[in-house]
C-alpha cells in the first residue's frame, strides 16, 4: 500500500515535471530574440566559416592546435550558444521571480526545485 | 511527503466525506514578525473544511501574511500552522489545494489553453479542460498569448489555475481586484457552487460588501489580530454603529459613557457626539435621565466609517506590514 502510494507519488511528480519542461521548451522557441541569438547564429556562422567562406583563406580539414578547423569552430559556436542561453535563462529565471509567477508555481504540486533546467 | 490519500480504491467523493472530519486550517499561537514589524500577533484559528471564509481587513492587517503562512509560502516566527492536517508543504504537495495569490505574473510566452493544461497536470485528480475554461469564462480565449490579456482576462486565468486541480480547499488573495462587476459576480457564482459542493474557500479582501454577501463567517483582522469573528450578521451588528448628536452644556462624559450601547464618548465644549452599537436604548435611557439636551440627532455611521471603527485600534499609527 505504501510503496504503491510512494510509486503514484512519483509517477505524480515525472508527470508534473514533464509538463513543466514542456511549457518552458514551448515559451522559449516562441521567444525569437533567444531563438536568433542562441540557435541562428551559430549555426549561420558555423557554416558561413566552415563551408561557404573557407574555400579562399582557409582548408576546413585544417589543422589548428591538431584539431581540424571545423571541428575547432563548431566547438566555440557551441560555446557561444551555451552561454548565451545561460544568461538569457537568467533573465528569464529573475523575471519570472519578479513577477510573482516562481511564487504561483510553489502553491502547485510541482516538485519544489532550485530552478527548471528547461528555462535556460 | 504524499500520503496515501491518492488511493485508487477511492472515488473522489469518498475521499471528500473522510476529509471533512479534518480541520482546513489551524494556527495556533502563530506571529509572524518581518523585521520590527509584526504582521500577525499569536493568532489562534481554526477552520472547518466546508466553511466559506473571508479574511477581512484594511491594508496592511495580515490578511496575505495568514494566508502566505496556510500555503507554506512563509514560516511563523513562532506557533504551529496546519493546513489540512498536514504541514502546509504536504498540503501543497498532495495537491489539495488551490490558490490564487495577489498580483503574480504569468509567464510571457505562453497561451492560455497551454497554462491551463500545464497546471492541470501537475494535479492527481483535474477537472477537464473544457470545464476550466468555461468556468473560469475563458472558452473563447485558449489560443491567445498571456501578454495579450486584459487585467481583468488576466485575473481569471489566475483563478483559472487555482481551480484547475478540482482542489478541497481554495485560498484567494484578493482574487476579485481588476475584475469588472460582471466577471466579479460570474466568479463568486461560481465560487458558492463549489462550497455547495462542500469545498473549503477561504479568500482575502478589503470589500466589506463582498465578504458579507459570499461568506458564511468573516474573520476581521487588524494589526494581526483577530478583532472579530463571526457570521456577516454578527459582524454587521458590531459594527452598525449609530452616532448621537446632542448640545448639553456642563456635559460629564463619564455619566454619557455609563449608558447602554454606548462605546465611545466625545465632548466639545457643549456639543456631545456618542458612538452607540444600541442607539434606540441610549437614546431611550437619555430621555429617563432628564438631561437638558438640544437638537438630538440620531445617524447611522457608514458601513465604510463603522468598518473603521472596529479595525482602528488606538495604537493605530504602528505601521503593520502586509
Amino acid at each position: 500500500m505504501t510503496t504503491l502510494a510512494a510509486a503514484s507519488a512519483s509517477i505524480d511528480s515525472l508527470r508534473s515535471l514533464r509538463a513543466f519542461v514542456a511549457i518552458e521548451l514551448r515559451r522559449t522557441l516562441r521567444n525569437r530574440r533567444y531563438v536568433m541569438f542562441a540557435i541562428a547564429f551559430p549555426v549561420v556562422f558555423y557554416l558561413l566559416y566552415t563551408g561557404i567562406l573557407s574555400g579562399a583563406s582557409a582548408d576546413p580539414t585544417a589543422l589548428v592546435d591538431g584539431i581540424q578547423w571545423r571541428t575547432y569552430f563548431m566547438v566555440s559556436m557551441a560555446s557561444y550558444a551555451a552561454i548565451v542561453a545561460a544568461l538569457s535563462g537568467a533573465v528569464v529565471i529573475a523575471r519570472e521571480r519578479e513577477s510573482g509567477w516562481t511564487r504561483q508555481l510553489r502553491v502547485t504540486p510541482l516538485p519544489p526545485m532550485p530552478t527548471s533546467p528547461a528555462s535556460s | 511527503m504524499v500520503t496515501s490519500i491518492h488511493s485508487p480504491t477511492l472515488s473522489a467523493v469518498e475521499q471528500r466525506g473522510r476529509a471533512s472530519t479534518a480541520t482546513a486550517v489551524r494556527f495556533e499561537g502563530v506571529t509572524r514578525r518581518f523585521g520590527e514589524i509584526v504582521a500577525l500577533d499569536g493568532l489562534d484559528l481554526t477552520i472547518d473544511v466546508g466553511e466559506t471564509v473571508a479574511l477581512l481587513g484594511p491594508n496592511g492587517a495580515g490578511k496575505s501574511t495568514a494566508i502566505g503562512l496556510m500555503l507554506g509560502l512563509l514560516t511563523p516566527t513562532s506557533g504551529t500552522v496546519m493546513t489540512l492536517g498536514m504541514t502546509p508543504r504536504e498540503a501543497i504537495a498532495s495537491g489539495r489545494i488551490g490558490s490564487m495569490l495577489q498580483q503574480t505574473g504569468l509567464p510571457t510566452g505562453a497561451r492560455v489553453g497551454e497554462l491551463v493544461a500545464f497546471a492541470r497536470q501537475l494535479y492527481p485528480h483535474p477537472l477537464g479542460q473544457t470545464t476550466v475554461l468555461e468556468r473560469a469564462g475563458l472558452a473563447g480565449l485558449a489560443g491567445r498569448p498571456v501578454e495579450n490579456l486584459s487585467g481583468g482576462e488576466t485575473q481569471r486565468l489566475r483563478f483559472a489555475i487555482a481551480i484547475a486541480g478540482d482542489p478541497d480547499v481554495v485560498f484567494l488573495d484578493e482574487p476579485t481586484v481588476a475584475m469588472d462587476v460582471e466577471t466579479r459576480r460570474a466568479f463568486w457564482a461560481d465560487m458558492s457552487r463549489s462550497a455547495a459542493d462542500g469545498r473549503t474557500i477561504l479568500f482575502a479582501t478589503h470589500y466589506l460588501e463582498e465578504a458579507d454577501q459570499v461568506a458564511d463567517r468573516i474573520i476581521v483582522l487588524d494589526h494581526g489580530r483577530i478583532v472579530a469573528d463571526g457570521t456577516g450578521r454578527s459582524i454587521r451588528g458590531r459594527i452598525s454603529a449609530r452616532t448621537i448628536r446632542f448640545d448639553l452644556t456642563d456635559a460629564d462624559p463619564a455619566t454619557l459613557a455609563r449608558l447602554p450601547g454606548v462605546t465611545e464618548v466625545e465632548v466639545h465644549r457643549q456639543a456631545v457626539r456618542l458612538t452607540s452599537t444600541d442607539a434606540d436604548a441610549t437614546v431611550r435611557a437619555l430621555s429617563r435621565a432628564d438631561l437638558p439636551i438640544r437638537d438630538l440627532e440620531v445617524t447611522r455611521a457608514d458601513l465604510e466609517a463603522a468598518f473603521l471603527a472596529l479595525t482602528s485600534a488606538p495604537d493605530t499609527t504602528k505601521e503593520s506590514a502586509r
